[in-house]
């Protein structure tokens, strides 16, 4: 079977890696290259850079950049800004992407994402939706960086991308973003009941326990992606993944020699100290570099 | 150094075969004159895309009897991927018939509909592997390689070294002799894929 995937989504703004906080106030991370190579160590089984001034801005993500960053990257790597026709999504995949990410120009026009797959195949065109939860309990869906409403609800909108060939949906709860609150489930729920596809759910990890959470409330969800959590908890990736695999086993790809599988965690996913004694047995202990 | 010719032939990107190569300390090269297949240690022949349109790029190019002279008559170790090991097959039904290189028995067909597994097969799947394996040499019995495809080799016989579960089992790597592919993308499958890539330049 498929294993559900834990993937990273790196904020571009200026070529910058950024820490975004409700789609409105940014922080710098890092370079583009360098984010990259760091979470493909970690085991990350995709990365996902998304450009989010480039559609607003009237340009596509810099493919330079994302030559820069496939060069230490050996998972599949897709990307996202300003895409809108067949020579954009040629250039990057030139350049060492694997797919798309469509936002901006698939809310003015459907059949971009039509035509885009007739030539790439589906597997390529990944459906963006920015979605942020009303007062009323309803959502509602953006796009242009939260400045843009969209008319139609998120169910609707992801049914029409869905038949429009998109291969994945990708959804983003803009309340939920760089708040370390968990993720949205039941728009999440909502989305993965609506289409056949596979979901993406992004917005809201602050603790390994959110992903958990999530699959658990969700078990259709097909990939968990975070941003600023990846950055910022330490051993992140592997460290989720661990306590994945002990609640879910097999479903989860576990392929690092780090192993949290032994360790305590408290109730936000941080690792406990070990008890004095499996310390002191530790002492002379040889772990072997890891080898390729 | 060993160098490794990446055949282009306009399907899909080579950029990171290239990276991966690279990063194991070969000397990879992307092009698609005979001359310079001749002169490398080995050929890989990567793809991403439609079966006939491959198979009429690699006539245009010419590049169908200097490749089935180098491999299957002169022994250069040879690694498909993905497209690369569809290929090799006899005949594919996909958008059509078209017929293929034929460097082994089989044909290739659309994979099943079955319930609990999306077509196409995106993602991290385990491969169940065969123990004389070279490709899969010290790598752990349950490691995960990443695929992405609509179709599968349907072949049945000893040169099929690596299976996938996807509601049946289906082709996910053959061996024979010199001749080595993959249905999965090594290039994109993190630590296990850079070993079994190892694995073949140490067989160069």
């Amino acid at each position: 079977m498929v294993k559900k995937r834990i993937i990273a989504s790196l904020t571009v703004k200026n070529d910058w890696v950024v820490q975004s906080i409700g789609f409105q106030k940014f922080l710098p991370v890092g370079t583009v290259p360098v984010c990259v190579e760091a979470l493909n160590l970690w085991g990350v089984d995709e990365i996902v850079i998304l450009d989010i001034t480039a559609s607003s801005e009237k340009r596509t993500i810099n493919e330079k950049l994302v030559q820069r960053a496939c060069e230490k990257c050996f998972v599949p790597l897709t990307v996202g800004g300003g895409i809108k026709s067949v020579a954009d999504v040629n250039r990057l995949l030139q350049a060492g992407a694997d797919k798309v990410v469509l936002n901006h120009a698939a809310t003015c026009d459907h059949k971009v994402i039509t035509e885009l797959a007739n030539v790439f195949g589906s597997q390529c065109i990944i459906a963006n939706i920015d979605v942020r939860a009303l007062n009323n309990n309803e959502y509602s869906c953006f796009t242009l960086s939260n400045t843009k409403e969209l008319s139609e609800k998120p169910e609707k909108l992801a049914t029409i991308y869905a038949e429009a060939g998109a291969g994945e949906i990708l959804v983003n709860s803009i309340d939920r973003d760089g708040m370390k609150k968990g993720f949205d489930c039941r728009l999440i729920r909502n989305i993965v009941t609506a289409v056949d596809l596979p979901v993406i759910a992004l917005g809201g990890a602050g603790s390994p326990i959110h992903f958990l959470e999530l699959l658990k409330e969700v078990e259709g969800v097909s990939g968990i992606a975070a941003g600023n959590f990846f950055h910022f908890f330490e051993h992140s990736v592997t460290i989720s993944k661990s306590i994945l695999k002990a609640e879910i086993g097999q479903k989860v790809r576990v392929d690092s020699y780090a192993d949290y599988s032994e360790h305590k965690t408290d109730k936000l996913g941080r690792l406990c100290r070990f008890p004095e004694e499996v310390l002191l047995n530790r002492f002379f202990e040889f772990y072997p570099k890891e080898q390729i | 150094m060993k160098s490794v010719i990446i055949v282009d032939y306009g399907m899909g990107n080579m950029r990171s075969v290239w990276n991966a190569f690279k990063t194991l300390g070969a000397q990879p090269k992307i092009g698609s004159d005979p001359e310079e297949i001749k002169r490398s240690d080995a050929i890989v022949l990567p793809g991403v895309g439609a079966f006939g349109e491959a198979m009429k790029n690699l006539r245009s190019q010419n590049l169908v009897d200097p490749l089935r002279n180098l491999v299957l008559g002169e022994g250069k170790p040879f690694l498909g991927i993905c497209l690369g090991l569809q290929l090799l097959a006899e005949d594919s039904e996909e958008l059509g018939h078209h017929s293929g290189l034929s460097w082994i028995k089989g044909s290739v067909k659309g994979l099943p509909q079955c319930k609990g597994h999306h077509v196409p097969h995106v993602g991290w799947n385990v491969v169940e592997q065969e123990e004389d394996s070279i490709l899969y040499k010290n790598l752990p019995a349950q490691s995960s390689f990443y695929f992405d495809h609509s179709f599968y080799l349907g072949s049945e016989t000893e040169i099929v070294k690596g299976r996938v579960e996807v509601g049946k089992p289906v082709v996910a790597s053959i061996e024979s002799g010199n001749v080595f592919a993959t249905q999965f993308h090594p290039e994109k499958s993190q630590v296990s894929g850079l070993r079994l890539l190892r694995n073949f330049l140490n067989y160069i």
